[in-house]
């Protein structure tokens, strides 16, 4: 606690508020005890660079619990004796549990759940057990359905959906939060924030009016990520919880989501930071654990993707092409058109392709009709491109041929950020036949009808594309690739 | 309501929809036709070797199942079972209609039609069905040869017909030129396929 003070904000009219925040009652025991803090919060001014201390803030003392009439009267006192003697400190008003909750229901209860299917959606998520993953589907639906469901006609109403989705999030995500489960937490933030973007531009909203919200949502994403890197860092191995039943292909899966995932943090980190240096320890875990890295299938691209780039830029550009060359000669063979089991398309998730290889699967997924097409091979043929990597792709032109690019098109842009949408097509064209070398260049390297709001968002879009691999597309992965 | 058992009744569906699926694999046509899963999206699109794109909507394909209440009580998920069969057959007739539906409408736009006006189905037409199409190969040189979909009838009649045109030694040196015309083409196709400057 800093001079007493909380939280500080700025109100509607502009005048400084000062909170101390306690938990319980307060009687006059308490009060007694808390005195200190009090003076220091009414009588020290805020000190912050953007804070103008000749001005007097106002002070709250806020109690989750109830304040007696006993310490009520003292700080009426306290109040009118600091008037009369005309201190310049400032005025104590109080905020008790009752007032909290009404100003909590006036703000928020609009956006508590009403609609049966999305009650049932918020127990579930807010019931959970908190050591999976999060299920993102149902994550997805309750915030677009039970929070930015409608674009109200009064922007106040929008913007306040905004500010409430992140009070809710918080709520929900209280299991995760208590298991520490840090990729689950950072899963739901980043979902969050992609469901905000997307609002926002429905709603045609200023960005000023949403941003802080947004950043607040991009902070926790940050905040969760580093969070999972001290731990993954601090570890020996990558095993997890009931060592009965780990080990293996889950091993390697989890190994690969951790090392993808923070690759992607340093990637960010790389990209923000002026002053960025890189980190000798997770480079040594990411080049020791190299070779039990598991793609299992088409939506394990991103994380092989960041730690492509994290090598990339931390001087390993040798491991890093292997590791890309592995790739395509991965799906070249995988997904040729008569092989009997190809890589699962981005829609199948680790979890899922783990179900159905250890025969544990409620449904059955049938591997052969993954064969002939690809989501990313055309994605990694223009990385390769980029890399002036002629040579592997001329030696394996004949094959490539045969497998047919796929690709989800949206009809609405911003749909990029949705889990899953009826808008959009399921297209698949071949590659030519014979492909000029130049073309492909030029293609790789042009970025002229990129949409904007890639552009704008494209440091969200690298970890959006981690907890929903099947909104990959040539464009963002290129705009990654060569601006990012 | 009176007590239930829906966790297990679920369990029950999803083995009888189990069932009612692989029996429509089951059926030999279909099973070669490769099935995948869109989880998003309201149509499709391809575009071919020829730049050409071809869309195409998502189509609804169901079957009835009927079932007397008597059975049910008596003969349990049974009673479900007996009867998929016939739903089964439905279901295959209307993707077997759809698969011939989309056939038509690509080879009408493309003209890639032999018209037998009305003949019977003779040697000479087979081989010109076979010029209109590409035929790839496998890495020891083996010919993919396509399926032929006829009707039961002209099945019957072919049955007795192939070992006629197996044992003509004109209709096999006409068939053996075929394949070597169609390996030349495909050679040339596959050695097309290369990156250039």
């Amino acid at each position: 606690m800093e001079q007493g003070k909380d939280i500080v904000t700025i109100d509607e009219n502009g005048d400084y508020c000062a909170y101390q925040l306690k938990t319980g009652n307060i009687d006059l025991n308490k009060w007694r005890n808390i005195l200190g803090e009090v003076k220091e919060l009414i009588e020290l001014p805020i000190t912050h660079p953007s804070v103008d201390k000749t001005k007097i803030h106002k002070s709250f003392l806020v109690a989750n619990g109830e304040i007696t009439d006993e310490v009520r009267i003292q700080i009426d006192q306290m109040n009118e004796d600091n008037q009369r003697k005309g201190r310049m400190y400032s005025y104590l008003d109080i905020i008790n549990g009752q007032t909290l909750l009404k100003e909590f229901i006036d703000a928020q209860g609009e956006f508590i759940p009403k609609d049966l299917e999305n009650f049932r959606l918020f127990l579930e998520l807010f019931l959970t057990d908190g050591g999976d993953f999060l299920p993102k589907d149902n994550f997805f639906s309750f915030l677009n359905n039970a929070i930015f469901s409608d674009i109200p006609k009064q922007k106040s109403k929008a913007i306040s959906s905004i500010s409430s989705s992140v009070i809710m999030t918080t709520y929900m995500l209280s299991p995760y939060q208590i298991k520490n489960n840090f990729y689950a937490l950072f899963e739901a933030w980043t979902s969050l924030a992609a469901c905000i973007v997307r609002y926002a531009q429905k709603a045609k909203l200023k960005k000023e009016d949403w941003i802080g919200s947004f950043n607040l949502v991009k902070s926790e994403i940050i905040r969760s990520l580093s969070l999972l890197k001290n731990e993954t860092l601090k570890r020996e191995d990558f095993l997890e919880g009931d060592w009965l039943g780990d080990g293996g292909l889950i091993y390697r899966a989890r190994a690969t989501i951790v090392l993808g995932t923070l690759a992607a943090l340093e990637v960010y980190f790389h990209k923000t930071n002026e002053s960025y240096v890189k980190d000798e320890k997770l480079l040594k875990s990411i080049k020791d654990n190299i070779r039990i890295l598991w793609c299992w299938g088409e939506s394990a691209f991103p994380y092989f993707f960041n730690i492509i780039k994290y090598l990339e830029f931390s001087n390993e550009k040798q491991i890093a092409q292997s590791l890309l060359k592995a790739l395509l000669e991965a799906i070249i063979k995988s997904n040729s058109p008569k092989s009997q089991a190809g890589l699962s398309t981005p829609y199948y998730s680790a979890s899922d392709i783990l179900e159905a290889v250890l025969g544990i699967n409620t449904e059955r997924t049938d591997f052969s009709q993954f064969a002939g097409s690809s989501y990313i091979l055309e994605l990694i043929i223009l990385m390769l491109a980029r890399r002036d990597r002629r040579e592997i792709l001329e030696k394996n032109w004949r094959k490539i041929s045969h497998i047919q690019f796929k690709e989800f098109k949206l009809d609405d842009i911003e749909d990029i950020f949705l889990w899953r949408t009826e808008k959009g097509v399921n297209h698949a064209e071949f590659p030519k036949m014979t492909q000029s070398w130049k073309e492909l260049v030029k293609e790789a390297n042009d970025f002229s009808r990129v949409p904007d709001l890639y552009l704008e968002y494209l440091d969200l879009l690298n970890f959006f594309l981690l907890v929903c691999p099947h909104r990959i597309n040539k464009a963002i992965i290129g705009l990654l690739d060569k601006k990012y | 309501m009176l007590p239930d058992f829906p966790k297990i009744k679920e369990k029950l569906k999803k083995a009888i929809n189990r069932y009612l699926q692989n029996l429509v694999r089951q059926e030999p046509f279909l099973s070669q036709i490769r099935e995948e899963r869109h989880f998003e999206g309201n149509r499709m699109t391809l575009k071919t070797q020829d730049g050409e794109l071809d869309q195409s909507e998502y189509k609804e394909i169901s079957g009835e199942l009927s079932i007397k209440k008597e059975d049910i009580i008596t003969k349990g998920p049974m009673a479900f079972i007996e009867n998929v069969y016939n739903t089964a057959e439905e279901i295959k007739k209307q993707k077997a209609k759809l698969v011939f539906d989309k056939l038509k409408e690509v080879t009408d736009k493309t003209g890639n039609v032999v018209n037998g006006k009305g003949q019977p189905f003779t040697f000479d037409l087979f081989i010109e069905s076979l010029e209109k199409i590409w035929i790839d190969f496998d890495d020891q040189g083996r010919p993919y040869l396509p399926t032929l979909v006829v009707s039961p009838n002209l099945g019957a009649k072919l049955k007795e017909k192939l070992p006629e045109w197996e044992a003509n030694s004109e209709y096999k040196k006409r068939f053996e030129d075929l394949i070597e015309r169609k390996r030349k083409e495909w050679n040339d196709r596959e050695s097309n396929r290369k990156l250039v400057d």
